[in-house]
This record gives C-alpha cells, structure tokens and sequence, in this order.
C-alpha cells in the first residue's frame, strides 16, 4: 500500500478525514474541485476510479482527474483483469494498467477474486469463481504476474455472489486468506458484498465477519443494494445503485471495531444522485468510523 | 469443454438453462429459496444491462432518433452479436454503425448508420491521446510555394466524414440547434478544442482535400486531387479549413516537402 499523502498530521479530524473517500464521479467534479485546499468541510480525502474508464484516454476526464489529484489521493479500482480467468491474464489489458498506474500514481490498486473474459471476449460483469485448490493456485498464479507488473502490491475484492459451485470445498473467507498469504496481496473488503452474499445463500453476515481474515483487510467498500421481489423470494443485487443499508452500516461498525481506521469509500455508481446526498453517506461513514474507532481504540488499551 | 466455456455460453444464449454444477446452496448448507435460473439470471441480466447502458452514453443521437425504447432492443441485439473485446468499454460500440447498415427492423432510417458514425467520430475525438500542437504563427513566414509544400501530422483529435445523407443538418436539428434538414449530401469535420466536441460543415471537396492532407500529400498535391475530383473548391475554401486546422491546433507537426 502506498501512503495516504493528505493526512493533516498531528490533527485528529484531518487524520479521520483522510480515511473517507468517494467513488467520483464526472458529474460531481464542480464540487469535489471547487473545496480546493479546504477539502475539511467535505471530509473526504481521496477518491476513486474504475481503472478502465481512464486507460488510454485523453481529454477532459483524464484532465479533470489529474487536477483533483492535486486535492485528493487517488485510488484505482480494475473491473476487467479478469484474474480467474481460464484463459489467462491478458497481456494487453494488463500492460493498460501498468501504464496507467504509472501515470496517475495511485496510492491504492484493487482488482475482484473473479473472471470476465473468455476466449477473447469480454463480460461486463464479475462472474463468480468455485472456491478450489485448483482455481486458487490460478489465481495467485496471475494475481503474482499483476504484482510483479506493477512493481507493487494490489488489493483484491470480495465480489458479491449469487450462486455457488457443486465443486467449492475452501469457505470464501480461508480461501482469500490463502491467496492473500502466498501473494502479498492485500484484501479490499467490501461490506455490502458480504451482506448481499450472505443472505443471498442463507448465511449469517456476523459469522462470515468473523471468520473473515480482517487483518489483510487494507481497503473498504460501502455501497447500497436493491432488492429482486419474485413470487420465489427475495434475491439481493449489488447495484450500487442507492444509500449503504442499515445491517450493512452495523457490519462496517463491527469492522472498523476489530481493525481500527482504514481507507473507506462510498461507491454509488447507477442512479448516481447529487453531491449532497452521497456526501451525506461520506458523513454517515465518518461517524460509524469515528464511534467504532473509539471501541477499537479502548479495546486495545484494555 | 472448461467450465468458464460453459458458464459463457449459457450466459450469452437466452435460451440456455444455467450450467452444471451451479448450486443455490453455500458451503455452510443452508438454502435459499430463490431458484438457480433467477440466480443465474443475475448475471446474464448484468451483462447485458450493462453493454446496453455504455451504448446509450455512446450513442445519443441515435437514441434520441430510434426513441428509448427501440433503441433498447437495438443494443441488446448489436451486444448479443458483438461482445466487447476487451474490458475498456468506453471504446464500445464502434461496429454499431456497420451493423445499422444491415439491420432489417431500421432500414428504413437510412440516415441512421452514418449518423452513428458521427457519434463513433464524437466519442473519438473526445477521448483521443492528449498531444503537442503545432504552433500557427511558426508558418507565417512561410512563402506561398513553401506553404503548397507543406505536408501536415494531425493529432488523433480530428475525424471526417463525408455522407449521402445531410450529416451535418442532422446533427444540428437533433441537437436543437437547426431546422428540419433537407435531403444532400454533406462532408463534415469532427474535431475536438478546449475538451469538447465541434462538428463542422466542410465546403463541398472539403472531404477529398482532408483526406489527401492526413494521408500525407502536401497542401498543393491535395488540392490538386479535389480538382482531379471533378469538385470545384475555391481556394478560399482551402484557406478556410487549413485556417481551422491550425488555429485549433489539430495538427502535431508539419514538414515542408522536397
């Protein structure tokens, strides 16, 4: 992990700010670019991209990103590597990436635990993986290569996940602890993805908190989801699409509980509303983090 | 046959039922009533909702032409025939025009695959590799025979089209900023300057001149090639759009030839 470059040091506000980010938006640069050097009353510290939105692009966006960069650290989130792909990595995307990532100098990287490309042609969707002796060693094998590309360490996403495999035999937490362990990779832990998961396959959110490895958790996601009625039931989908959810919000407060700060961020990335209600979600975040912080904080003394 | 090739093609075929070995339970037993097909109907839905999503912001005018709804069915059906080919999908949709052009429920929008074009040129230019111009005034003591020499690199920024269809009067009405258009042809330049998008009506022979010119014949052979044309250009017509070039700093660098 690089370091976060806007912490106001010796200041216990700047320090939590420097910890809130927001998936940024185009349509929200007026008001992440007008804080200027004030970006204390935003309480945001850093935002971040899809990776691929920016790959070889000119124009305004590239423009406007390197300019809020002289506020905020930038993280880049990949969609499309694909690292569970039985294909294999493909080498053009990734040589993509490592010029991007050398132009914009991102302070995080993160790519999913799943595959969406085949035989040349590209799903926009990150499809799920059966969790295997066999699929993990694919996985390090190409999550090492993305490493050793970039020169640097990458962090991998818990996707959500509407199904499972006949053939899963590794529980998802073990199974990204292991990848985390032979890679050096770090893990970004998404917390509605959790939820979603969860109660899509009928387990208990708080369990699979616990058996999660929370200690190669160096990124978190919040995000909303929305719900699939059918006369069968309720299925969960990870749209991205509204505000972090209650039990979600409980989750992160247990989180932040048992880790301390970590970067965080509020994605919203369909039916993308104005700024003031996704800063709204920021200062939700900021106080969630803030009160589990104080418990972590005193459990650690105690 | 791998099991992503499976999951792939069932995915992608409507009509297939989601693929073996996919369970509805986790590794800890318990069940959820929804079943598999919905589950994996999830994902195809995703997919295609989203190919269909990158399209629209692609395609506007296009949209605003075939209408909300009939420009739905028009992606879904271009995204089941042609799947990206790599994860950056603001590049997406660049076949769309050939595939208006032999797309039977709209044939009779004949106008609609080079209005597509247009926006393919649109999003082009927009997002081309930032580059370094070159500076007018260095040609300003040139003299005229240097100049009919002069050979010009454009930036990736700069597109032209040339149409059967009134291009440019299509854009301008579907933009709200012209009347109905009537029937001609018309050549356009699509360019970018100070980060947006300008469509500019070229002079008839405006098309062949801009084309001899990027495909690196001096000023002087590409006005010679509009004449071979059978199009009569003034040369105040070429002044005009080699005056739009380089004030736009559209071009990367010249060389003066022989």
């Amino acid at each position: 992990m690089g370091e976060l470059p806007h912490i106001s040091s010796g200041d216990a506000e700047g320090l939590l700010n420097s910890y809130l980010g927001v998936g940024y938006k185009p349509v929200h640069f007026s008001e992440l670019y007008g804080s200027g050097t004030n970006k204390a009353i935003e309480h945001v510290g850093w935002i971040e991209v899809h990776a691929e939105n920016y790959m070889g692009r000119g124009g305004l966006l590239p423009a406007r990103l390197r300019a809020l960069q002289e506020t905020y650290s930038l993280s880049l989130h990949g969609v499309g590597l694909s690292l569970g792909s039985e294909d294999g990595l493909d080498k053009e995307h990734l040589t993509r990436l490592v010029e991007l990532v050398s132009d914009y100098s991102p302070f995080l990287v993160s790519e999913h635990l799943a595959w969406s490309s085949h035989g040349g042609r590209y799903l926009n969707d990150l499809l799920p993986l059966p969790y295997t002796n066999e699929v993990l060693d694919r996985v390090c094998r190409h999550v090492d290569e993305v490493q050793s590309a970039l020169g640097r360490q990458i962090l991998i996403e818990n996707p959500s996940t509407y199904l499972g495999f006949d053939a899963s035999h590794i529980p998802k937490p073990t199974f990204l602890e292991s990848m985390a362990n032979r890679t050096g990779c770090g893990l970004l832990l998404d917390v509605n993805n959790i939820y979603v998961s969860c109660r899509n396959s009928g387990v208990n959110p708080d369990d699979y908190l616990d058996d999660f490895p929370v200690n190669r958790v160096v990124e978190i996601h919040l995000a909303g989801y929305a719900e699939d009625q059918t006369p069968e039931g309720v299925l969960l989908i990870d749209n991205h699409g509204g505000p972090v959810s209650p039990p979600v919000w409980d989750l992160f407060h247990r989180l932040i509980g048992k880790t301390g700060y970590l970067p965080t961020l509020i994605e919203w990335d369909t039916n993308i509303p104005d700024w003031n209600i996704l800063h709204k979600e920021v200062l939700k975040a900021r106080e969630v983090m803030s009160a589990a912080h104080q418990a972590y904080s005193l459990e650690k003394a105690g | 046959m791998s099991n992503q090739k499976l999951f792939f093609d069932a995915l992608t075929n409507a009509n297939f039922p989601p693929p073996d070995g996919l369970t509805e339970t986790s590794l800890l037993g318990a069940i959820s009533s929804m079943p598999l097909q919905e589950r994996f109907n999830v994902y195809r839905n995703n997919v295609f909702h989203s190919l269909i999503e990158a399209l629209k912001a692609a395609f506007p005018l296009v949209e605003k032409t075939v209408g909300t709804a009939g420009f739905k069915i028009l992606a879904h059906d271009f995204a089941r025939e042609h799947l990206p080919s790599n994860p950056v999908l603001y590049t997406y949709g660049q076949h769309l025009p050939d595939f208006l052009e032999q797309y039977a429920p709209l044939s009779h929008l004949g106008y609609l695959p080079d209005l597509a074009r247009l926006e393919v040129s649109i999003s082009a230019v927009c997002d081309a590799p930032d580059h370094q111009t070159y500076p007018a005034q260095k040609l300003a003591a040139l003299t005229e025979t240097e100049i009919s020499k002069l050979c010009l690199d454009f930036a990736p920024c700069v597109r032209i089209q040339a149409s059967p269809w009134p291009i440019h009067m299509l854009w301008a009405f579907l933009n709200d900023k012209g009347d109905d258009p009537i029937m001609k042809p018309q050549e356009i330049m699509v360019f970018r300057h100070d980060f947006s998008p300008i469509v500019r009506l070229l002079p008839p022979g405006g098309f062949t001149f801009l084309e001899a010119l990027k495909a690196g014949k001096t000023l002087g052979e590409s006005m010679q090639i509009v004449e071979a044309s059978g199009t009569v250009m003034p040369p105040e017509s070429m002044q005009s759009i080699f005056n739009d070039v380089m004030q736009h700093d559209l071009v990367k660098s010249v060389t003066i030839k022989g």
